[in-house]
């Protein structure tokens, strides 16, 4: 039982004590709310997480992933936009055509191909990268016990406005909850496009290239977010600074 | 300070605050109390927005899930209370 645990369980015990013998024993009112008090503070202490990171550490070694992923962008000189896919063990990867290559191969053989730093994918040549939010959308729970829906996406039983309410539920925990990436988003949808809008990002990593293939943090974060939840692929199209907010497009589907 | 054990010591003091004050005043209303302490969790909680284990599907924790169920219950019998006479 972790530190957190044993002290919340001690105050609901202590304050649920203090109010059952304070309301039925001395009938003191006063003493009952005190009791309360502590039965409440346990219970919020109870659900808090038990890690809690120091935030510029988290922050360091977000930077270091992404300076790594810089590195290798800029040794290949890409410039296309990456495809988020989401792959059986619950990862979310990235296919980017390499230069020379500027056409998509079809999202069927993306998925059949083997998963090597480069590979050649029915004659485009591309890389296949893991971005630093590919285990985040696991990590935070947000899509447990999902029912894989691939097989119906395929067959068109499924669409996107199937999955809106899960989507901006998920994006919204993720982003700002979870990962604390911003302070709000807003998600709006047009038939397979996705309008995000992320108010004060409070993680700047300095990668230009990173950016314009995977999007910035917040935004490959929520590209992640989507592929997990739908099991469609995903690609950002545009990315703009508006003041405090971010806007990002980004396309679902084949 | 840490945002999360910033926001356990003002909830705390706000609810050793609230019991003080309100026995100074000589509140003899259990509901009362309760209805204070749930107003300063949900205030505090928008303020700080503390890392908290979340009930996903609805966006919100369970402790102030459970409050505010009990808030609107208090109301609703002041409400019955005040229709009754």
């Amino acid at each position: 039982m972790n530190r957190f645990k044993a002290i919340g369980s001690g105050f609901i015990g202590f304050g649920g004590i203090i109010a059952s013998f304070s309301y039925f024993v001395i009938f003191s009112i006063p003493l009952t709310a005190l009791g309360l008090a502590f039965a409440i503070l346990g219970c919020v202490i109870l659900i808090f997480p038990e890690y809690l990171v120091p935030h510029q550490v988290v922050k360091g070694m977000i930077s270091g992933s992404i300076t790594n992923i810089e590195a290798m962008l800029e040794e290949f000189s890409v410039n296309q936009r990456a495809i988020y896919l989401p792959s059986k063990d619950g990862k979310i990867y990235a296919f980017v055509p390499l230069l020379g290559n500027p056409s998509y191969p079809e999202i069927r053989e993306i998925v059949y191909a083997p998963k090597r730093v480069i590979s050649n994918v029915d004659g485009h040549a591309g890389l296949f990268i893991y971005p630093p939010g590919s285990d985040v959308v696991v990590l935070s729970g947000a899509v447990a016990g999902q029912e894989d829906k691939t097989e119906q996406i395929r067959e068109g039983k499924v669409s996107l406005e199937d999955f809106l309410p899960q989507l901006e539920n998920t994006i919204s925990y993720c982003l700002v909850d979870f990962s604390e990436f911003a302070s709000k988003i807003r998600v709006n949808f047009d038939k397979n496009k996705i309008f995000l809008g992320i108010k004060n990002v409070k993680i700047d990593v300095e990668a230009p290239r990173f950016t314009r293939v995977l999007g910035s943090p917040p935004a490959s974060l929520a590209a992640c977010c989507i592929a997990q939840v739908t099991r469609m692929p995903v690609r950002i199209i545009e990315e703009k600074k508006e003041g405090k907010w971010v806007r990002v497009v980004l396309d679902v589907g084949e | 300070m840490d945002r999360h054990i910033l926001f356990i010591l003002l909830l705390t003091i706000f609810f050793l605050f609230t019991v003080a004050i309100f026995v100074a005043a000589g509140e003899q209303r259990l509901d009362v109390y309760i209805s204070l302490f749930i107003i300063e969790y949900l205030a505090l909680v928008e303020i700080l927005r503390p890392r908290r284990r979340l009930v996903t599907a609805l966006g919100l924790d369970p402790v102030g899930l459970g409050l505010f169920i009990i808030f609107c219950i208090i109301v609703a019998r002041k409400v019955v209370q005040i229709l009754a006479g």
